[in-house]
């Protein structure tokens, strides 16, 4: 049975498997085999905000004892409006952990407004792939924003988004449907605070998505178009508790959440 | 079988925001008005108590100090939180099941939130009971420095309500170096001070449990107590993903458990 999943996941488009089975459909695609996937993680640098990254030394870890090779990682920055900018590189030396300023490093490369980020490690112990399994970077982002509080608040990814082939090529990993979806965000938007809420299109195509705002019993809809591997923006100072439902044809329109508070701000999942 | 942990650690406010609504329009779902039931155990059996009804569409947040249970700042039992149609007993011997339908793309989930002066943080979630033979196996990269204390937060659901001790046992990821062990409970939020070990900024924790499982966090507190920081660490098998990644975890878990031992 699970051979049959995979193969149906590999070769047919989930949009095409909605049609016969609503529920059985998937979020990502399968990547070939030997590819390195990464999360697209959010990369904020404006309004004096850093953002960090906590790198692990896969090989130690999937090969405690035993890795004998350095983990190193290629970073690969993204602009709003999904286009490639600029890679770079990052080697562990000695070390299980590193926290990168990815911030200092977008700056290297004169990058100064927010955007996207992905991380590829650069091998797969032979085990691993021997078990059929992609390496897959889905950690942990580091926010800071002085103004907003003296400490570092994180964020987890959860997508296998973005896979990097043996060609050394990026292939976007999302599907979507072909029907209009709805995404409750399962979370009340207090009164009096500021929400920033960050999408990511992890798919080939560019995404609208409509963003409902039920305040009592009114609504107020945006539209935001987010060409593929781009970022879509919604802030909002909020003056009457609310919630949000986002409309599109993602599967998971699924926000990262920064709402601030007086002294400080909270970042999540929506 | 899913529950919204409500629980309050260290100085913090604990709350819990649920929603009676669910994640997407697409799954199926329980669309009628429901009753927050508060589960507890007392080391014997289950205590349950309405916190009321939540219309369709609406949503609640409950406040841990509402419960008025005795805790310490470093082991709380865990309120656990059902949506539900029929009532319980005032008393059980086993969680009850979940009777209503939940979206999974994502998880029906709560806001499990903490509060601190005007500070807040946060996590979407939701907790299943842990079995009784299940290990944990975490890295713990959130440690900061300067004007911040670090914590390791442990949350454990099981089904039985007899409280039972499991062992944490801390150790340097890199040397391999065991640094220390701590008794945690079953159906409680143990938590871990980690700055006692002066980690450097390069060392990566480990915490493994040989007899318990439950859900892993680093949570942060600003030294001027005017921010938190929350986030919970990945299990072994989320660094992979296709193919037959559960047998990878076990096999990581396997190599990790053998060679980290108490010298």
């Amino acid at each position: 049975m699970n051979q049959v999943k995979r193969f149906l996941k590999k070769f047919i488009p989930s949009s095409i498997i909605e049609l016969v089975s609503p529920y059985s459909i998937y979020i990502t695609k399968t990547p070939p085999r030997k590819s390195i996937i990464s999360d697209l993680f959010i990369l904020r640098l404006e309004n004096g905000w850093e953002t960090f990254f906590e790198c692990l030394d896969y090989n130690e870890i999937l090969t405690p004892g035993n890795s004998g090779k350095l983990n190193s990682f290629d970073i690969q920055f993204f602009d709003k409006d999904g286009i490639y900018l600029a890679n770079d590189k990052i080697q562990l030396s000695n070390q299980i952990k590193k926290t990168i300023s990815i911030s200092a490093i977008a700056q290297k490369h004169n990058i100064t407004k927010d955007g996207s980020f992905a991380i590829f490690h650069d091998t797969t112990p032979q085990w691993v792939e021997d078990l059929g399994c992609n390496i897959a970077e889905r950690g942990y982002v580091g926010y800071y924003n002085p103004n907003l509080g003296p400490i570092k608040n994180f964020v987890h990814g959860n997508l296998d988004a973005i896979a990097l082939n043996k060609n050394l090529e990026t292939k976007l990993l999302g599907t979507s449907s072909f029907f209009l979806k709805e995404f409750n965000l399962q979370h009340l938007l207090e009164k009096d605070f500021e929400y920033h809420f960050y999408w990511l299109n992890p798919t080939n195509r560019t995404q609208v998505i409509k963003i409902i705002e039920l305040i009592n019993t009114q609504n107020q809809e945006k539209l935001i178009s987010i060409p593929p591997r781009g970022v879509g923006i919604y802030m909002k100072n909020n003056k009457y508790q609310s919630r949000i439902i986002i409309k599109s044809r993602l599967y998971l329109a699924r926000p990262v959440v920064f709402k601030h508070m007086p002294t400080s701000f909270d970042v999540f999942h929506g | 079988m899913a529950f919204f942990p409500l629980v309050s650690v260290l100085d913090t406010e604990g709350y819990c925001t649920i929603y009676n609504f669910p994640s997407n329009n697409w799954e199926k779902s329980d669309k009628d008005h429901k009753t927050v039931w508060a589960l507890y155990s007392n080391g014997n059996q289950w205590v349950s108590k309405s916190l009321g009804l939540i219309k369709s569409g609406e949503s609640k947040t409950f406040y841990y100090k509402d419960l008025d249970l005795s805790y310490s700042v470093l082991c709380s039992p865990i309120v656990f939180l059902q949506l539900r149609k029929t009532p319980l007993p005032p008393y059980l011997d086993q969680l009850p099941d979940q009777e209503i339908t939940l979206t999974k793309v994502p998880q029906w989930r709560a806001t499990v939130g903490f509060s601190l002066n005007q500070a807040q943080t946060s996590y979407q979630g939701e907790i299943n009971p842990f079995p009784k033979k299940a290990s944990l196996l975490t890295f713990h990269p959130f440690i900061q420095y300067n004007t911040i204390k670090n914590y390791f937060v442990f949350f454990n659901l099981e089904k039985s309500p007899v409280f039972r001790k499991g062992t944490i046992e801390i150790y340097n990821s890199y040397s391999k170096k065991f640094i220390d062990k701590i008794e945690v409970k079953s159906c409680h939020a143990s938590v871990i001070e980690i700055d006692q070990y002066n980690f450097d900024k390069d060392d990566l924790p480990v915490f493994i449990s040989r007899d318990m499982a439950g859900i892993p966090f680093g949570f942060g507190i600003a030294e001027d107590k005017t921010m938190l920081s929350l986030e919970h660490t990945h299990p072994p098998a989320s660094f992979v993903v296709h193919g037959e990644r559960f047998r990878v975890q076990n096999e990581i878990k396997k190599q990790w458990f053998s060679e980290l031992t108490i010298k």
